[in-house]
């Protein structure tokens, strides 16, 4: 007990007498365990809000969204049957290709809705919605909506502001009457569950389509699997047109694995920063118990000539870091536990549900602990250096015996600046002590490397990840009829100057076909010589059908080779196909599957694409070529056929009876194109169904934009935060060497000083030395940096970035550490020159 | 006529000692004159090396004035008053202060090149100094630690002397040093002071003092006497040695 307070304090001693390196120990701890404390928080409980929301709400829990075209009764008999199913609910609605809506800035955006009626919902989970409204004004509203939290967190609407819905060119304007917790299509990532009262969703279906949703229950994960499995292949088995590569499946364990799946990965990667810092102070530790003993060695021997034990010694460094150690995860802490609130906030805004934040203080404890038993463990390592130097050896100086180094650098060779000299050999002369420095500058480095790539490729916003989805991004994406011929629409559309290049496709997205148990989603252009945004990372892009390529994440997946075949099924036919290249793709999680429409066709005899890609010319508005769009070719027939045929002129009247009758046709006696032409007192007036072929035109960007928009600014900001860390963890190491180098060389300063080196020359001379281990440590970690890079390039495609910024960026912070250097070595102003030279 | 090159006006200094002011120096006026072998002597703590220290510009004064020449140095700045020493001052410290990580050479290039650029005849000069003070070739490549106390002081001197400054500052330099090798030292003081150099000494030794020609007294930071002499060995050895010790006495040494 004795010597542990004799060893105490001495740890005091030492604490009081390296105040400023103490503080900066302290800080970096703190750093640390507020990064490691808020990220541990946070993830826990943003991994448990959908299991709670499930639980909350009593939902069903596995869930089949299909589109009216696509069903089946005999789906419910399947489900009903199935021993395995607890539970059975199916839910109609409304259901919308991505529909228009005007946002909080009076802009179109674009979005995926699913509608239904409360009592519909209830089968699915309970109904909690929260209003400012009261009952009178609720019970005041004509159309009233009630939306999903994320509507109010990240879109803005607040109860009472009109959702005006856009289809078929036609608003539809809704009062936002209140929000509710749901636990599918409750953001912004598949599509956005909206309640309407019954008239409003019977609109909706008429003029947009019903939808139905399968949701059922089973024992646990893995049986409700294995039901989906069943189902999809008693679909396949029973079905003719692929209907079930069409359906959207949500089970519960993928929802929840999904749910705030950007949030999840900020906050692994904030524990991965804190464990770079945890590195950084061991190797700091390390550094500066090697110093400080090699400073006190006259000291050290004073003390175990009095008495003292090595081990003692070795005690005091122990209980000084772990002091230290115990001082900022104390306050990193309290720090994680000020700032988790915020990070579970923006968490929540970016999963889309609610939930409640633990403070989690006993973990905290515990990971404290644990980084405290590091801390501990390098200690005791390092300060057994103390056990070389018996008292007569430390009275020396630590020097055993009488061997001199080569005297490197003469200083009668001195050709230009003295101290560039003299700091180069301070540096060469303790080469070995930088080694641990040098490896805080390479973690530090290549993090900050790593958020300036990041920051770059996120610059552009959403236009990086649409680089990434490995999609053409079309300014619009026009869906037409069943019967409207694409390719003879294409040509017409591309007489227009307005259009740039038109691709052809078909709805793509809800289409899946597969390889062995895996899904894929298959991508298929007539021609990808014309695609512009999907780009070989190896091989080349598909020509012929019997070549497909596949997502360099897919690749890393399946561990699959450029020249391997595969086969793939769709329904009961499954053919063979090479991989003739890889590309970057990490849309529907990287399973797309590039082909083109002859390939597509070996195992779809039926496709018939029905999308027209359109890529409009620079400076071209979308809306007003939207809007001519649909005013030409998107009449919705349902809306022709109860049209008034009202007008003010004659010819308006004549064109709206004609459309009318043209519609009817059309809907009732499966006619495929109508023409007309009346000749009325000499003036022609003429026309065809032509204005019935667009059935929906929305803008794939503004959906990116929509989706993506929020996931990008929190990681570009991110990006930010973290080079921002690393640069305040560069600054600190500096400033702790710098410190340290002060009070180890104070009497070879003071010498300086006697002989007329001014303050500023030796600070110079001080920061100099530190150069070469920072140009080395800098570009080991801009290599490891474009390293992890390029192991990530594959999944998410080079980013466009000159190496040249990197350059820019690796004298950015060697600019910037030899700032910090040169400012943490001022503390030799302090010192006078008499009471250097004197002591 | 005299020339004074430093000259004090009520210098004091004062130290802060657990928040008691301890006056080191009080109102003190004193002028060094040019090529003067001054000798300051004094009791222990009498403010002997403080006053050393204010005059040569390595601290600053508390009050007063310190002017080299005509130019007030007691007004510089840190930085200034190290371009000060640099350029018109060498140091000798009794515990000589080499820097261990040097060889010799480098030890006098490093107070040479921080005010002379590198040439050919900057190394000579250095290497011919070492010389002349007895440092022959085979020792430039040694280190402090492998020299001995009257060799590693005479280096000391060579560093303080390489740029040729018009005052040299030496505080008790053959404090650490055998009678025999304190002696070969205050000769190479006596030889410099010889070529026109001034020199400011601070002693408690009467064999030291003998080799000033002007000799102060220093009691609780003011002087108290002064005897001056002629040059060394101008005169006869003994009567000079009398007569210091007699002004000594006087003292109360």
């Amino acid at each position: 007990m004795v010597e542990t307070m004799k060893s105490l304090r001495l740890a005091l001693f030492n604490i009081k007498k390296h105040k400023s390196e103490s503080i900066s120990m302290i800080i970096l701890m703190m750093i640390c365990m507020i990064l490691l404390g808020s990220g541990v928080s946070n993830l826990i409980d943003i991994q448990k809000i959908y299991g709670n929301i499930v639980e909350q709400n009593h939902a069903v829990k596995n869930n089949i969204m299909m589109m009216d075209r696509s069903y089946h009764e005999f789906y419910d008999s399947f489900f009903e049957n199935d021993d395995r199913v607890e539970q059975f609910v199916h839910v109609q609605g409304a259901t919308t290709n991505a529909s228009k809506f005007i946002d909080k800035d009076g802009n179109e955006a674009s979005q995926y809705m699913f509608f239904l009626t409360r009592e519909e919902e209830e089968k699915l989970e309970e109904f909690h919605p929260v209003t400012g409204l009261s009952q009178e004004e609720l019970e005041a509203l004509e159309h009233p909506l009630y939306v999903p939290y994320y509507v109010q967190d990240s879109l803005g609407f607040q109860e009472g502001d009109t959702f005006e819905l856009i289809l078929n060119g036609k608003i539809y304007p809704f009062t936002v009457a209140g929000f509710f917790e749901s636990t599918i299509f409750s953001d912004n990532m598949l599509s956005l569950k909206m309640i309407v009262n019954d008239q409003d969703c019977r609109t909706i279906r008429a003029v947009a389509g019903k939808g139905h949703i399968l949701a059922f229950d089973a024992e646990n994960d893995d049986v409700a699997e294995a039901i989906e499995k069943d189902f999809m292949a008693c679909v396949e088995e029973n079905t003719s047109n692929g209907e079930s590569m069409t359906f959207c499946t949500m089970l519960y364990k993928d929802m929840e694995a999904q749910n705030g799946q950007f949030v999840k990965l900020i906050l692994k990667l904030m524990m991965l920063l804190a464990a770079l810092i945890l590195a950084s102070v061991l190797l700091m530790i390390r550094y500066k118990i090697a110093d400080d003993i090699n400073e006190q060695v006259v000291s050290i021997g004073v003390l175990e000539a009095l008495g003292y034990k090595s081990r003692d010694i070795s005690l005091s460094y122990m209980f000084e870091y772990l002091l230290l150690g115990g001082i900022g995860a104390f306050f990193g802490i309290v720090g994680s536990l000020l700032i988790s609130p915020i990070i579970f906030r923006i968490g929540e805004d970016m999963a889309g549900h609610h939930g409640t934040l633990s403070p989690h203080i006993l973990l905290q404890i515990g990971f404290a602990a644990i980084l405290l038993g590091f801390i501990v463990a390098i200690a005791l390592l390092r300060s057994r250096l103390v056990k070389k130097y018996p008292p007569v050896v430390a009275f020396r100086k630590g020097t055993v015996d009488h061997s001199y180094m080569k005297n490197v650098l003469p200083l009668e060779k001195t050709k230009s600046n003295v101290h560039m000299r003299l700091a180069m050999k301070g540096f060469l002369a303790n080469v070995k002590a930088n080694i641990g420095v040098g490896i805080c500058i390479v973690i530090s480095t290549c993090t900050i490397v790593l958020c300036f790539l990041s920051y770059v490729f996120l610059r552009e916003g959403s236009n990086a990840l649409n680089a990434m989805t490995g999609m053409e991004i079309p300014d619009a994406r026009v869906v037409v009829s069943y019967d409207t011929d694409v390719y003879q629409m294409r040509e017409e559309l591309l007489q227009d100057e307005r259009v740039d290049r038109i691709l052809i496709s078909d709805d793509w997205f809800t289409q899946q076909v597969q390889y062995g148990d895996r899904s894929m989603a298959p991508v298929v252009y007539k021609d990808f010589g014309v695609v512009k945004n999907i780009h070989p990372l190896e091989g080349r892009l598909p020509k012929h059908d019997n070549e497909v390529v596949i997502t360099g994440l897919f690749m890393t997946q399946t561990g699959l080779q450029l020249g391997d075949t595969i086969e793939i099924k769709l329904g009961k036919i499954e053919k063979e196909y090479l991989i003739c290249g890889v590309v970057t793709g990490m849309s529907n999680a990287g399973t797309n599957l590039y082909m083109t429409e002859d390939a597509y066709k070996r195992i779809k005899p039926s496709y018939r694409p029905n999308v027209l890609e359109i890529t409009l010319k620079e400076g071209v508005d979308y809306k007003e070529y939207s809007s001519w769009l649909q005013n030409s070719y998107g009449r919705s027939i349902n809306d022709a056929m109860e049209d008034a045929c009202e007008g003010e002129t004659r010819r308006e009247r004549i064109m709206k009876q004609a459309e009318k009758r043209m519609a009817k046709l059309l809907a009732m006696y499966d006619i495929s194109h109508v023409e007309y032409a009346v000749m009325i007192d000499g003036e022609e007036i003429k026309g065809s169904s032509s204005i019935f072929k667009v059935e929906s035109c929305v803008s794939l960007r503004e959906i990116m934009e929509t989706q993506t928009g929020g996931a990008v600014l929190a990681f570009k900001n991110c990006s930010g935060i973290f080079a921002l860390i690393s640069g305040i963890v560069i600054m600190i190491i500096m400033f702790m060497i710098m410190t340290s180098n002060v009070k180890k060389l104070r009497h070879e300063m003071g010498i300086y000083k006697g002989l007329g080196y001014t303050s500023r020359e030796l600070m110079l001379q001080l920061s100099l030395r530190i150069v070469p281990t920072l140009i080395v440590g800098v570009a080991i970690g801009t290599v490891f940096g474009l390293a992890g890079l390029s192991l990530l390039t594959g999944i998410i495609g080079k980013p466009d970035y000159s190496i040249w910024s990197v350059v820019g960026v690796d004298l950015a912070v060697i600019l910037f550490a030899f700032a910090s250097a040169y400012l943490g070595a001022g503390k030799i102003r302090k010192i006078s020159v008499c009471e250097l030279v004197s002591e | 006529m005299i020339s004074s090159i430093l000259k004090t006006e009520k210098l004091c200094k004062s130290f802060s000692n657990g928040g008691v002011q301890q006056h080191v120096i009080k109102n003190l006026d004193l002028e060094i004159h040019d090529k003067d072998f001054t000798i300051i002597m004094g009791a222990s703590g009498s403010g002997k090396s403080t006053l050393l220290y204010a005059l040569s510009g390595m601290d600053k004064p508390s009050l007063g004035k310190i002017y080299f020449g005509n130019e007030e140095i007691s007004k510089y700045n840190n930085d200034q008053l190290a371009v000060f020493r640099r350029k018109h001052c060498g140091f000798v410290f009794q515990s000589i202060h080499l820097l261990d990580n040097m060889n010799v050479l480098d030890n006098v290039l490093t107070g040479a090149l921080v005010a002379q650029k590198n040439s050919r005849e900057l190394v000579d000069t250095a290497k011919g100094y070492l010389t002349k003070v007895g440092i022959t070739e085979e020792i430039w490549k040694k280190y402090p630690n492998q020299l001995s106390g009257g060799e590693a002081q005479r280096v000391g001197i060579v560093r303080a002397i390489i740029n040729n400054p018009q005052i040299v500052f030496a505080d008790e330099p053959t404090g650490s040093l055998n009678s025999a090798a304190g002696q070969d030292v205050l000769d190479i003081f006596t030889e410099i002071n010889r070529n026109g150099q001034s020199i400011v000494m601070v002693t408690h030794d009467l064999k030291t003092a003998l080799r000033g020609n002007r000799v102060i007294f220093l009691r609780d930071g003011s002087i108290v006497g002064e005897h001056s002499m002629p040059m060394y060995g101008t005169d006869d050895g003994k009567e000079r040695r009398a007569v210091l010790q007699n002004f000594l006495d006087e003292m109360g040494w």
